[in-house]
């Protein structure tokens, strides 16, 4: 789904990402989510991490993409650290030698931030510029361009007639920033309600559809 | 016999006499047998098991621990240990009576271990963290009688296998115990006595006193006001009940849920100012309880509103009015609760039902009759639930090991475990080792290792970590309500605080709340000046009704078509059962009503098996799966104890489906296992089991809130083992589950079985009728889809641009 945002076309792809030119921009993986649900004694296998890692192969390969942006939460905790899960992650950007990736920092990377600088992630200082954009994690304006966030892994509650009940995960696209749906497959999504002026999108299956609510 | 002289006089004292029943069971227990003693009424049931122990000790002086008393709720336990420490002094027996429960402070707990009891009360699960401990091991071996108290509420749930498994255990320490069960009688009372014994155990059943005569009444409105057709809080015959209150000396005041006994408890209050009024439910606080309790014994309240709290339990004292707000589902817990009343011999048992709409008219009409009849429900056994058996395998390995043949054939001398497949033994034993095929390539939760045969601990934390988490109640994590100076009131889920902010106002422990702050599961909360509205809810609310009152009330409604009402009930029904029969048509007791109505919601079929609750999820979810198979539908479903609703938004083939295999009984399990992953209820279920085997532990402290901070629903957790571990079989347990204990698959099938045979009547209607009307405006439901996401959008996409 093509939109217009801050006087630029931008891509919305269903994988729960934004991709502008050859950027693709995600945000929240919580990467190592799984490690961290074993170190609190809730003992998930491995699968997880390396799922989200094949699908953004996937997602990067689409789309020709020269670089990735992460919008914070790129790691879900210390314990991405784990061995295993470290090496998977090391062995990933390994395979996107040539690639970008870069990322700021999240409330869930503070104490992981060793572990970006060991896998190679570029990290870059939150509010940073990149053309119109300004990478960000928590939702906020910042002056002198157009903010994407993460953090607040929105869904958007749907009602239709015979009591149908959906709940999605939303782009929510403001005038001064969009927040971006979490990218990780272990997320759950937050209810959001659309601000008067918003335009909120949703991944339906593996097609985009809104903006809701119609005709914005 | 010096003991029978001693005990004579000591009951001559009191100026009571032995019931027969008393002494049969003290003869039985001096001839070495068990058994289980069952009657309606609770009255003389724990002496009759305490002084067979008694006199035993009066003539064979014996120490060391004597008799383990397993009572399910740790509430009952002071209670018990109180009665049971009554007699002593005055018969001349030097025995110390204490309590072993998860309120134990850890002084008390190692004095126990250190000098161990005459008579040690206890619970199902603390009784396993005893058997967890090696030290404590050797004192079971002096064993005499071992009494489970309150059999009935623990048979059927994981705690009465937990309980089961725990007798195993202790037939192999205790060979001398003798096993004696206390149970309000059941519609398979044998069928009770045989799970407590085990395999190879004869159980002698022994019947109580005879029930008293028992009256059930029902308050009603003036009989100009009109009767609400659904609700459940009953408080329109507020003043009636508030009358009754005053009219009587002490009273109880029983409600089905937790928040209806919130709501009551501040109703009555405004209704009857100045009135000594308590309130007794789970979520209290021990000392709110207790004030309760002694209240009620003093007089110093003369009435308590209370949940099943207070259904069980030894010699509270009897209360001359008791009250049953709402339905009571079933006959024997109206039988239970109506028992609290007039406790002098012979005396007449009162309970004055209060409905809430007019369906439960009915069912108090059905109730009575079948009462009457002496007609009373089964409680089904549960069978070889596998997270219960992985939780005792490494309980018992912590409690020195064990060598997995001899353990099997304990296991398997269980009623629960007796035709346990050598497949699931090893899939049990391999994953309380290691955590399963997929866990294997973790260490961390590798949990027993096999050393030379025998099965031991890995490591000391294992053991620790086991014990805090032993046990098979799951809830939502709880927050403790406190007051800024600290004073405690109780406990509420922490999903209902999760949406409160501070300054939200709600009603708790009779009082008027205002959330200060929540931190670390402690909600600190002042007075509000102004009254709070919102009620907190707590998990498994609602109570299905019973099979057996189902049965009764279609009956009674089929009667009423042809017969003049002859009850106060029937009387007030009538006019809705015309209402009815103008607008639809009155089912008789051989034909299937199904309406059909069209609304602006959508397409709405209503199907009226009277089958309960449990049987009609299950239905529902099975009807919207054949339908939705037929055409792309999206269906919302809601249900009650007599039917069910299918709404969706485009018209469903139901006159085709119904005439073809709507019905059917063929590929019916493969359906309902479709129709469970499609409605998700598996996925409900699967945390719990987890949680029991020991997949998930719960923690405390600081590791049980980082355990929460994950946020991994239980919907993902069932996602990532379907996908990682399918071979895992709590899986498997957790779809057998919903068939068999959620949705009571045999039953299912026998309720498909008996609606193709009877007449099919198919009406459309032009408005909700009074059948119609409860699930009309039902909101909890659930959801079946087959159509595509994109047709939905769609759909909600015009309806939102038509209200644009």
């Amino acid at each position: 789904m093509r939109v217009e945002l801050a006087g630029e076309t931008v891509l919305l792809d269903a994988a729960r990402a934004l991709v502008w030119g050859d950027a693709v921009v995600i945000a929240d993986p919580h990467f190592g989510k799984d490690a961290s649900a074993r170190a609190g004694a809730l003992p998930i296998p491995r699968g997880p991490t390396a799922d989200d890692l094949a699908r953004l192969d996937a997602l990067l390969a689409r789309h020709a993409a020269r670089e990735l942006w992460m919008l914070g939460d790129v790691f879900d905790s210390v314990h991405a650290g784990e061995a295993g899960t470290r090496e998977t992650l090391a062995r990933w950007r390994e395979r996107h030698g040539e690639r970008r990736i870069r990322m700021v920092a999240g409330n869930h990377d503070r104490r992981a931030l060793a572990v970006a600088d060991a896998v190679g992630f570029e990290r870059l200082p939150d509010g940073a510029a990149i053309g119109p954009w300004r990478l960000t994690h928590h939702p906020a304006e910042i002056p002198g361009g157009y903010a994407l966030c993460g953090h607040i892994h929105p869904g958007l509650r749907l009602a239709g007639r015979g009591r149908d009940r959906l709940r999605l995960p939303a782009f929510v696209l403001g005038t001064r920033r969009a927040i971006l749906p979490a990218f990780g497959g272990l997320t759950g999504l937050a209810n959001w309600e659309p601000a008067p002026g918003e335009r909120v999108y949703v991944v339906a299956g593996d097609a985009v559809r809104g903006p809701y609510p119609p005709g914005r | 016999m010096k003991g029978d002289k001693t005990i004579k006089a000591w009951f001559a004292a009191r100026g009571w006499r032995v019931f027969p029943f008393q002494r049969e069971v003290w003869d039985a227990h001096a001839a070495g047998e068990s058994g289980l003693l069952h009657c309606t009424t609770g009255a003389g049931k724990t002496y009759a098991v305490w002084f067979a122990a008694l006199r035993e000790a009066l003539e064979h002086p014996r120490s060391g621990l004597q008799v383990l008393w397993i009572t399910p709720l740790r509430a009952l336990a002071a209670d018990t240990e109180n009665a049971l420490a009554e007699p002593l002094a005055g018969l001349g027996l030097p025995w110390t009576v204490a309590r072993r429960t998860g309120d134990t402070s850890g002084h008390a707990r190692k004095k126990i271990a250190d000098r161990p009891p005459h008579a040690l009360v206890t619970t199902p699960e603390s009784l396993a963290v005893l058997l967890s401990q090696p030290a404590f091991a050797p004192h079971f071996a002096s064993l005499r009688m071992i009494v489970v108290d309150e059999w009935h509420e623990l048979l059927g749930t994981k705690r009465g296998v937990l309980t089961e498994l725990g007798l195993g255990r202790l037939r192999a320490l205790a060979p001398a115990a003798r096993v004696w069960g206390l149970s309000a009688t059941l519609g398979n009372t044998a069928e009770a006595a045989a799970a407590l014994g085990g395999v190879d155990r004869t159980m002698r059943l022994v019947r109580g006193e005879v029930p008293k005569n028992l009256r059930i009444e029902t308050l009603l409105p003036p009989a100009e006001a009109r009767f609400p057709w659904a609700g459940h809080l009953g408080l329109q015959l507020l003043p009636q009940v508030a009358g009754r209150l005053r009219a009587s000396a002490t009273s109880i005041v029983f409600t089905n849920t937790r928040a209806q006994a919130e709501t009551w408890f501040r109703a009555l209050g405004e209704a009857l100012p100045g009135f000594p009024l308590g309130l007794h439910h789970g979520s209290l606080s021990d000392e709110t309880r207790r004030e309760a309790e002694e209240g009620l014994r003093t007089g110093a309240l003369r009435a308590v509103v209370a949940t099943s709290s207070l259904d069980l339990g030894v010699d509270f004292a009897p209360v001359e009015a008791v009250l049953q707000i709402g339905s009571p589902k079933g006959v024997a817990r109206l039988l239970q609760r109506a028992g609290r009343s007039g406790h002098r011999p012979g005396a007449e048992s009162v309970v004055a039902c209060v409905p809430a709409n007019t369906f439960e008219l009915v069912e108090i009409a059905a109730a009575r009759d079948l009462a009457g009849a002496g007609v009373i429900e089964a409680r089904e056994p549960l069978r070889a639930p596998l997270d219960v058996l992985c939780q005792h395998l490494v309980t018992v390995a912590i409690s020195g090991g064990f060598v997995p043949g001899d353990l099997l054939a304990e296991v398997r001398g269980t009623h629960a475990y007796r035709d346990l497949s050598d497949e699931d033994w090893q899939w049990a034993l391999e994953f309380a080792a290691s955590g399963g095929a997929t866990l294997r390539a973790y260490p961390e939760f590798a949990r027993l290792v096999d050393e030379g045969g025998r099965y031991v601990p890995r490591a000391e934390a294992v053991a620790r970590l086991h014990r805090l988490n032993i046990g098979t109640i799951t809830s939502d994590a709880s927050v403790e309500v406190q007051f800024q100076n600290g004073a405690r009131l109780g406990s509420v889920e922490e999903s209902f605080v999760a949406k409160m902010r501070p300054g939200d106002r709600f009603l708790f422990a009779g009082r008027s709340l205002e959330l200060v702050r929540v931190r670390d599961l402690r909600a600190t909360v002042r007075a509000a000046r102004r009254g709070a509205t919102t009620v907190p809810r707590w998990m498994g609310g609602k109570m299905p009704l019973s099979t057996c009152l189902s049965l009764g009330v279609r009956r009674r409604i089929d009667r009423a078509r042809t017969e003049a009402p002859d009850t106060p009930e029937m009387v007030r029904l009538a006019p809705v059962l015309a209402v009815q029969a103008r607008l639809s048509r009155v089912p008789g007791e051989e034909q299937f009503l199904v309406e059909r109505l069209t609304s602006r919601e959508g397409h709405h079929a209503f199907f009226y098996a009277f089958a309960g609750r449990l049987v009609h999820e299950g239905l529902a979810a099975l009807f919207a799966f054949r339908l939705a198979r037929r055409a792309p539908l999206t269906f919302s479903l809601a249900v009650n104890d007599y039917g069910f609703e299918l709404l969706s938004a485009e018209p469903a083939p139901l006159a085709e489906a119904l005439a073809d295999d709507l019905l059917s009984g063929a590929n019916l399990l493969d359906d309902i296992l479709g129709s469970i992953h499609a409605a998700e209820m598996a996925r409900r279920r699967f945390r719990e089991i987890a949680r029991v085997a020991g997949l998930v532990n719960e923690g405390v402290g600081r590791a049980r809130k980082s355990t929460r901070q994950l946020t991994v629903s239980s919907s993902l957790l069932y996602d990532v083992f379907a996908k990682y571990d399918p071979a895992n079989r709590l899986l498997a347990q957790a779809t057998r589950e919903v068939l068999e204990s959620q949705l009571e698959q045999t039953r299912l099938r026998a309720t498909l079985g008996e609606l193709r045979r009877r007449e099919l009547l198919l009406v459309d209607v032009a408005a909700p009728t009074p059948f119609a009307y409860p699930l009309f405006v039902e909101r909890l439901r659930e959801q079946l889809s087959t159509e595509e996401l994109a047709a939905r959008l769609a759909r909600i996409e015009a309806a939102m641009e038509g209200a644009v």
